[in-house]
């Protein structure tokens, strides 16, 4: 036995000891390969390994132009002011670990030999910091007009934004490391002038974490309010970009911690179009250039719009806006009809984009006026009466209405019931003026609310509905821009969702006359307005170099159509006519045609007030100006980090506007939508001719359409009819031809 | 019978001729690369630090061989726990994410290293040889083994340290300890096929790892499939085929990102050649920026570097003496404790070197793992030293007068029993020779 065991024990011992060797000859055998094979193939890349590390060259933003090619945005370079991240995350007393590598950075350059302990190195360093912040606060206040408390604030969000980059980027590698930005300056003041970077200079010439260095940044052309929310702004790249690039794959391409992006209007849009790529220059020691890749610029972006036609209009909308008694804002949108393409759209009040980052407290704070909401397209309003030739339209292409079928207005739908569902002539004290007995042409002439109540009723819900999707409520307008807003389409699954409320007969009453739930943004129902008036819908195209979008012909007879327009030829030219009073256009070729709407809204809040139980279990509450609900509590919970609060104790503290409306009466704003038709020889519409252009202008509470933007639609045809020419086409002139 | 620590026998002479060609390797190559240093990295004086730990081992060498291995075997189950209960505060500060007063101290977000006042101690080499000596204990007596229920307590205990490295997560420690228990096992006689089956089954569980493993070791794992050009192509193109392998993007950096290392690893040994740069020179000595551990885990690309193939072959054939020279010494060992310690410390050496040099060279995937008296590193440099004491001690307490065919002389052999029985320290049981 025991000499099987010995026996035993030696074998396994010589399999074990072969198998030793065995894996030894194999990396002996590996080792052949690569020192004595393939030896040539290695030196080779070691020689090339010994090249300085790729840097990365830049590429420019593309620029921002209008539809003749003026620059209305464009990179320019100038100088920023960074700080070095770690001292960052020393002054803030929040990453220790980082503040003590940079401290120990700097020991290593000869200071603070002083300090023995990690403690007493980070205090000296601290301390060291501290004297910046005066020298820092002073240079702000000469040369960059910054607002108070600017500096601390960037300070916590480069903090913040580097942190969050840390994690975006760890679970793309799939492990968490310090990233680049950690040792990097951060940039805390932008856009320095020639002398304020010469200046900085030699402030900071004793703080080696202070870095003056060449940047870029964007710059608007000079009077450019009218497309301040157009162009949108561009941003630091922040988490969320860098976990949803398109173009993680490609390392010249994705986004990179310090890259600027869109992140609103077309900045954000065509971002794919202004954004290049990067190019990369890499050194041999010997100072001869290894390899290039020269950097891709952006290329431009070019939008629909005419610059001179949207300064005209953003000046005439200030005026009538500011005419009016309760209105803060307005907007116009102009469009082409055949292609839809953006001509103008402007929307009142703005700001002037070249100082947003000194007005921004003021901006954001200004509730009343609101300055910083993209009203043409962001902000959605019931489309009042400018919806009842779609309900028209609807009515004769289901085969529900005739064109000479008639209905009874005597002012009220139910005889015995004067104080609802009644005609907009009706006011409080009675009966001003009843319709009598009209057909649709007349209805839409004289804007009648019964006539539209009967034909909602009969149309019913879901045939109203198909008639909003067909145009594209809820599905927003196209445009492209991350502003856009969907519109409402209140099908009776939208009700139930958002009201938990059933369909009655009331609802079709009132979407008939473009009230209760439905809402469209301005741009839409300009688009609207140019469906009128050729016939077909397709969405708005705001960039010039985007495809034609597709297009859709309504399913309606030309004699349908012909009573629809006539109504609204009506609306300014005949004497029943709502706005005929007030925008009565007097020109021998072209009759403005348009339908007006005075849609009731209720006051919206422009401040909310907050219950909260503070810290110290005090219950306090406080004001908070801005405009939704979600905005307020957001700002509240940054505000007060450590306050707790319900959110069903978050109140309208303040709305406008801001008076109660007249007896009787609500308030409303004032819509006209339209567009220019050729006149034949004897003076009367030829709807053989398609229009060119269709425009919505909008007067926020500025009452009745007819009144308050009658007026405006008529200085708006105008301007139109000067800046295109006589034949309105002046637009469609391809680049180059134009002007010349 | 036993010898002075300074009689040794030819094959301990031996042993200690390899270490000791292998340590002066060792230091030359980190003394080269502390002429040539990253500032903030480790500072220049590792070469010096180096020898002062080589001393220590030496000092720990001597201690060893004076109490003699036997004495190591009555505290084998201490020292196996102690070495496992310090593997325990480094679990808990990953767990937490806690530092726990700067006792442990976290690298690269591997938690393996705990402060002690003075030392840097790393518990995951302690329980390297800790573990080759529990085992040893545990199976001298016994026979169990050879049942597949007998593997199960060995296999239960070795598992619970191993488990605790590579939640570290040490995966190259971990996959260095696996084998030699499965080798130790082996030799002391349990059946080929249990062990196989276990082996077997083990490979085939393994995939089941694999979605729960850190990012970064499946990074290191399928790095070593992605040094083929091929493969990154066909990644590249069909990003969705390979979404096990890697990403394309991946592919795409491999060579400056997961694959950064290897890539120069190889580049450093290739452009070394036969004969090599000569000590200190080289691309890759001069600029330290290249490979990063090049003093410690990556210390074999250095030597291929200088001393080119034939370097590198020297330092192969310093392990083959010292596997040759362990084997020779179990073989001769009639006392089932001191063969299977040198069996244990044979393969650890081994296995180690085999890994290291694997991972250098893009057989293997890399994990920290350090070439054994090469490499810079205190806690590496003293457990091998103690490791090889424990081998030549086995050499020096071997029980010459057995090595006869004990069936022939069966009446000397009882005779002598006594005297076997004080020498090995042997309380309970003779030894399995003696005994029958």
């Amino acid at each position: 036995m025991a000499s099987n065991e010995t026996a035993q024990f030696e074998n396994r011992l010589k399999v074990l000891l072969g198998g030793i060797i065995v894996a030894a000859l194999v990396v002996g055998a590996r080792l052949a390969q690569l020192q004595i094979a393939d030896a040539a193939y290695y030196r080779q890349q070691a020689e090339q390994s010994v090249i300085l590390k790729p840097t990365p060259l830049p590429f420019v933003r593309g620029s921002i132009r209008d539809r003749e090619g003026e620059i209305l945005v464009t990179e320019q370079p100038c100088w920023e002011l960074a700080v070095d991240f770690g001292v960052i995350a020393a002054d803030l007393d929040t990453r220790t670990e980082t503040a003590l590598r940079e401290a120990k950075r700097r020991r290593r350059e000869g200071r603070y030999a002083e300090a023995h302990s990690d403690a007493e190195l980070l205090d000296a360093f601290r301390a060291d910091i501290s004297v910046t912040w005066s020298d820092l606060t002073d240079f702000a206040a000469e040369f960059a007009p910054v607002r108070e408390h600017y500096l601390r604030d960037q300070f916590h969000d480069v903090y913040d934004r580097v942190m969050r980059m840390r994690q975006a980027v760890a679970e793309r590698r799939g492990f968490d490391a310090p990233v680049a930005d950690e040792s990097r300056p951060q940039p805390i003041l932008r856009g320095l002038s020639m002398d304020a970077q010469i200046t900085a200079r030699e402030a900071f010439a004793g703080y080696p974490w202070i870095h003056i260095r060449p940047s870029a940044e964007r710059r608007f052309s000079d009077n450019i309010e009218s497309f301040a929310h157009i162009l949108g702004r561009v941003g630091a790249v922040d988490a969320d970009d860098v976990r949803n690039d398109p173009n993680q794959d490609d390392p010249f391409a994705e986004y990179q911690p310090g890259d600027r992006r869109g992140v609103s209007g077309v900045e954000s849009a065509a971002e794919s179009i202004l954004r290049g790529r990067r190019g990369q220059i890499t050194v041999a020691r010997d100072g001869s250039v290894v390899e290039e890749i020269p950097a891709e610029n952006g290329r431009d972006a070019e939008l629909t719009i005419l610059g001179t036609l949207q300064r005209r209009l953003y000046a005439l909308l200030g005026d009538a806006v500011q005419e009016s008694t309760e209105s803060n804002g307005g907007v116009i949108v102009v469009l082409d009809v055949a292609s839809r393409e953006v001509l103008a759209l402007v929307s009142y009040p703005s700001y002037d984009p070249n100082r947003f980052d000194e007005l921004y407290p003021q901006l954001r704070d200004d509730t009343e006026r609101m300055p910083l909401r993209f009203r043409a397209v962001a902000s959605q309003y019931p489309p009042g009466s400018t919806i009842k030739p779609l309900i028209g339209i609807t009515g004769l292409m289901s085969g529900r209405l005739t064109i000479d079928h008639t209905e009874d207005c005597t002012g009220y739908l139910f005889p015995d019931r004067h104080d609802v569902w009644r005609c907009w002539e009706v006011h409080g004290t009675g009966v001003r003026r009843a319709h009598g007995s009209i057909n649709l042409t007349q209805a839409l002439t004289g804007s009648c609310n019964v006539f539209m109540y009967h034909l909602g009723e009969r149309l019913g819900i879901d045939r109203l509905c198909g008639a909003f999707d067909m145009v594209g409520l809820g599905r927003g307008s196209g445009i492209g821009l991350p502003e856009d807003a969907a519109g409402i389409n209140p099908t009776p699954q939208w009700l139930m969702r958002h009201k938990h409320q059933p369909v009655t007969p009331g609802n079709a009453r009132l979407y008939a006359i473009g009230q209760g739930e439905v809402s469209a943004s301005p741009v839409q129902v300009a688009n609207l307005m140019a469906t009128y008036a050729c016939g077909r819908y397709r969405p708005v195209t705001l960039l010039r170099s985007s495809n034609p979008t597709p297009e859709w012909t309504l399913p309606a007879t030309p004699d349908q159509w012909h009573a629809v327009r006539e109504g609204i030829y009506g609306v300014v030219n005949h004497p029943e006519g709502t706005a005929y009073k007030f925008a009565h256009f007097e020109n021998d070729h072209w009759a403005l045609c348009g339908k007006t709407g005075s849609a009731t809204a209720k006051p919206w809040p422009t401040a909310w007030r907050v219950q909260y139980t503070s810290e110290n279990g005090e219950q306090q509450e406080v004001e908070i100006p801005e405009g939704s609900k979600a905005n307020a509590i957001r700002r509240f919970e940054a505000d007060y980090p450590r306050a707790t609060f319900d959110a069903e104790n978050v109140t309208v503290a303040c709305r406008w506007p801001k008076g109660t409306p007249p007896e009787g009466e609500n308030f409303s704003h004032a819509w006209f939508g339209g567009f220019l038709q050729a006149r034949d020889s004897s003076g009367r519409p030829d709807w053989s001719v398609e229009p060119t252009v269709a425009f919505a202008a909008l007067v926020e509470y500025g009452g009745s359409g007819g009144q308050t933007s009658g007026p405006l639609a008529k200085r708006i045809a105008s301007e139109l009819l000067e800046i295109l020419g006589p034949n309105l086409n002046a637009h469609r002139r391809p680049r180059g031809v134009n002007g010349t | 019978m036993r010898r002075s620590p300074l009689q040794l026998t030819p094959v301990g002479w031996a042993i200690v001729a390899a270490a000791g060609v292998l340590s002066i390797i060792g230091i030359a190559s980190i003394y080269v690369t502390d002429t040539h240093y990253i500032a903030g990295d480790d500072g220049p004086a590792n070469a010096m630090r180096q020898v002062l730990r080589m001393i220590t081992g030496l000092g720990l060498a001597f201690l060893i061989l004076r109490v003699g291995h036997q004495s190591l075997a009555r505290y084998a189950y201490a020292f196996f726990a102690v070495a496992t209960i310090l593997l325990v505060p480094l679990l808990v500060a990953k767990m937490l994410h806690t530092t726990m007063g700067g006792l442990v101290r976290p690298r690269n977000g591997a938690y393996r290293w705990i402060q002690f006042p003075g030392v840097l101690l790393q518990p995951s080499e302690l329980i390297k040889l800790a573990m080759v000596i529990a085992l040893a204990c545990y199976l001298r007596f016994r026979a169990n083994y050879r049942r597949l229920s007998g593997l199960i307590v060995p296999l239960l205990a070795a598992s619970a340290p191993i488990l605790l490295v590579l939640l570290e997560p040490d995966l190259g420690t971990a996959l260095l300890l696996i084998p030699v228990v499965f080798v130790m096992l082996y030799v002391a006689g349990a059946k080929a096929r249990h062990l196989i089956v276990l082996a077997l089954l083990g490979l085939g569980l393994a995939p089941l790892a694999w979605p729960h493993i850190e990012p970064y070791q499946r990074l290191r794992i399928t790095t070593v499939l992605l040094q083929s050009d091929p493969l990154r192509h066909d990644v590249v193109r069909e990003p969705d085929r390979f979404t096990w392998l890697a990403t394309k993007r991946q592919a795409l950096e491999w060579k400056a990102g997961a694959g950064y290392q290897l890539v120069h690893s190889k580049n450093a040994l290739g452009s070394g050649g036969s004969w090599g740069n000569g000590w200190g020179q080289g691309t890759y000595v001069e600029n330290p920026q290249l490979l990063p551990d090049r003093h410690n885990d990556f210390v074999f690309a250095m030597v291929g570097h200088q001393w080119g193939f034939a370097g590198c072959v020297l330092v192969i054939s310093c392990y083959l003496i010292i596997v040759i020279a362990g084997v020779r010494i179990a073989s001769q060992t009639l006392e089932s404790f001191s063969r299977l310690v040198a069996v244990g410390v044979v393969t650890l050496i081994a296995c180690q070197a085999l890994i290291n040099m694997g991972m250098s060279t893009g057989l293997l995937p890399v994990t920290g793992m350090t070439l054994p008296f090469v490499s810079y590193g205190g806690s590496s440099v003293l457990c091998n030293f103690a490791a090889i004491a424990v081998l030549i001690s086995v050499a020096q307490h071997r029980p010459y007068l057995l090595t006869r065919d004990p069936l022939i002389f069966r009446r000397e052999q009882t005779e002598l029993l006594p005297a076997v029985r004080s020498e090995a320290g042997a309380q309970r049981a003779p030894s399995p020779v003696v005994a029958r």
